[in-house]
């Protein structure tokens, strides 16, 4: 009973995510930790640690330094080329440090090297890498993975994915190769097959947050609304307490327009808005513009005054309406403390909006 | 009243419908900020679409932009933020001289794609038909040839345009396209080169740019990037 049962789950994620999505790697080698989630490094460590070598330690080619920050971005998966290239080189390279380093520690600085050169276009360093690891891990499909990345970078695409193919053979419920194959669809710019194939894990992997989040994303640059939701509705019944997903969520009805959309955009602004405590500066903005639509529908369309007169806004005392008034008085006083250059443009903007 | 560069209508009036491109050559002139700004977002996010505004003045045929603001580096399949972004820089762009946007500047995900996805046309047909004249661009961020660019010294020929593409929707009814030499020129300030140069190599530079996104995420970033501009002025 000394753990907490929330870390019994594998799929709830409880990692801090920066806003950054990674989009072509989906399916990032983990250390292998499995059920215990928890990183032993905050990103703060991680974005410390980068300040310092790219300022000095590399220069001096500190070893310890980048040995620490290569576990950093081992555990949170982050995607910082430059940097991890060049500690990874200096770990390496160093023979005496290199020999201190445990053999699974030299093997995942080797893989991390590889995915960081080609990040930068260095296929050749990533292919040495790859040739030096298949010789130790012969039929390992995370090898495959490497290759197969190392593939698409060089533009096939298609050897990638027959290389995927024989291994999902091999293996059939190797998660991470089916991710990655959705991802190699997606780089290659076949988006209809790279949703089908991602649905089709999400068919069988339903509790894979990442993946319904990677899937919305793709479904809305195909404008297809309705199944972007139906994926943002399970991310956010996965992870109910993180207000970016309702912010995502509204944005998504917020593009599609239509005055009941725009409604529940409203109300998604406001649940993400209230779980950030008044600080998602994106959820006010988007408070103001769906105000601003619904009021301009209200006027011009009849089917949306007839349905604003059904709801009985008034009469029932919807608070709703009045949170772009209240989102277009607040941000410039947030202006003022935050950024003052900026407050005469965003007061015209305000004022353009309630007209 | 006898001008042949002024489309008319069937009363005798122009019809602002946008610049003719196939008798004079359009130039678009970038300032040394509006350059280096622009190569470092698209920099700054390798892995990503680079998306942003220009800010500048119509001068006839001819475009002078002034300035480039870096607005996202996310898909660009929801609207907020986009719409937010384009209304600010506009009302920005009306303080500062009363200067207006005159066009946008693209860095694609995919290294080779140099075309204008469709949520992209959208934006940047929004961006044409509020600047005077209809007169707007897209420069479309070339990274190999951006990078021949930044390399080429002067006693080398000036690759064209650049390291960036010109594409130009002329008149309602046709998309936006690719200008060519013959039509349209894209001319960066002499040190802008130079400049980019020296900043790419200091990673303080990169660090510093803040694009729209950036912004939202922390409002005490200044999308306008003093801090660049007073980099350059050093």
């Amino acid at each position: 009973l000394s753990a907490p049962l929330i870390e019994a789950n594998p799929h709830r994620d409880l990692r801090p995510r920066r806003a950054a999505w990674s989009t072509a790697r989906s399916s990032r080698p983990s250390s292998g930790r499995g059920m215990s989630a928890r990183p032993r490094s905050t990103l703060k460590e991680l974005d410390d640690t980068e300040e310092y070598l790219e300022s000095a330690g590399l220069a001096k080619r500190d070893g310890a330094a980048c040995r620490k920050y290569l576990t950093m971005v081992e555990e949170h998966l982050v995607r910082r080329p430059a940097c991890v290239a060049r500690a990874a080189a200096c770990v390496l390279a160093d023979a005496k440090f290199a020999s201190k380093l445990s053999k699974r520690e030299m093997y995942q600085t080797m893989e991390l090297h590889a995915y960081a050169s080609l990040d930068l276009g260095d296929v050749a360093t990533c292919e040495r890498h790859v040739r030096a690891l298949e010789s130790v891990f012969p039929n390992s499909t995370r090898v495959g993975r490497l290759l197969g990345c190392m593939l698409e970078a060089e533009g096939g695409h298609d050897d990638a994915l027959k290389l995927y193919d024989d291994l999902l053979k091999q293996n059939p419920s190797e998660q991470r190769l089916m991710k990655r194959r959705a991802a190699c669809l997606k780089a290659a710019g076949r988006v209809a097959e790279a949703i089908q194939a991602l649905s089709s894990y999400l068919n069988t992997f339903m509790g894979d947050v990442a993946a319904w989040e990677e899937l919305a994303l793709l479904y809305l640059s195909e404008r297809r609304f309705i199944q972007a939701v139906f994926c943002w509705e399970e991310v956010i019944v996965a992870q109910p307490q993180l207000g970016k997903h309702h912010r995502r969520m509204a944005e998504t009805y917020y593009t599609w327009g239509g005055y009941e959309n725009l409604r529940n955009a409203r109300k998604y602004y406001a649940a993400a808005l209230d779980m950030s405590t008044a600080s998602d500066l994106r959820a006010m903005y988007g408070l103001v513009l769906v105000d601003k639509k619904m009021r301009h529908l209200e006027k011009t369309s009849k089917a949306a005054a007839t349905v604003k007169r059904a709801a009985g806004d008034v009469a029932a005392g919807d608070l709703g309406s009045e949170l772009g008034k209240d989102a277009s008085i607040f941000l410039p006083r947030l202006y003022k403390a935050a950024c003052p250059g900026l407050v005469p443009v965003v007061e015209k903007q305000m004022r353009s909006a309630a007209l | 009243r006898g001008d042949p560069a002024i489309r008319r209508g069937a009363a005798g009036d122009p019809v602002a419908d946008g610049p003719r491109s196939t008798r004079f050559a359009m130039k678009v002139s970038l300032s040394e900020r509006a350059y280096v700004k622009l190569a470092l977002h698209a920099a700054k996010h390798p892995t990503r679409d680079a998306l942003g505004a220009l800010v500048g003045r119509v001068k006839g045929e001819d475009l002078e932009v002034t300035d480039a603001l870096p607005m996202t580096h996310t898909p660009l399949s929801v609207t907020p933020t986009v719409e937010i972004a384009l209304e600010q820089f506009a009302h920005h762009a009306c303080l500062d001289g009363d200067q207006n946007l005159v066009g946008l500047y693209l860095a694609n995900e995919r290294l080779g794609n140099v075309g204008l996805g469709p949520n992209v046309c959208v934006v940047a047909d929004v961006i044409r038909n509020a600047a005077p004249n209809k007169n707007a661009v897209a420069l479309v961020v070339d990274a190999v040839k951006l990078n021949d660019a930044l390399d080429a010294t002067e006693s080398t020929t000036e690759p064209k345009n650049h390291g960036l593409i010109l594409m130009r929707r002329l008149g309602d009814g046709s998309t936006w396209e690719t200008v060519g030499g013959q039509s349209g020129t894209v001319v960066v300030e002499p040190s802008a080169t130079r400049s980019a140069k020296a900043l790419f190599a200091s990673p303080d530079a990169m660090r510093s740019l803040v694009d729209f996104d950036d912004h939202l995420d922390d409002p005490a970033r200044d999308w306008r990037n003093p801090g660049v501009d007073g980099m350059l002025a050093k």
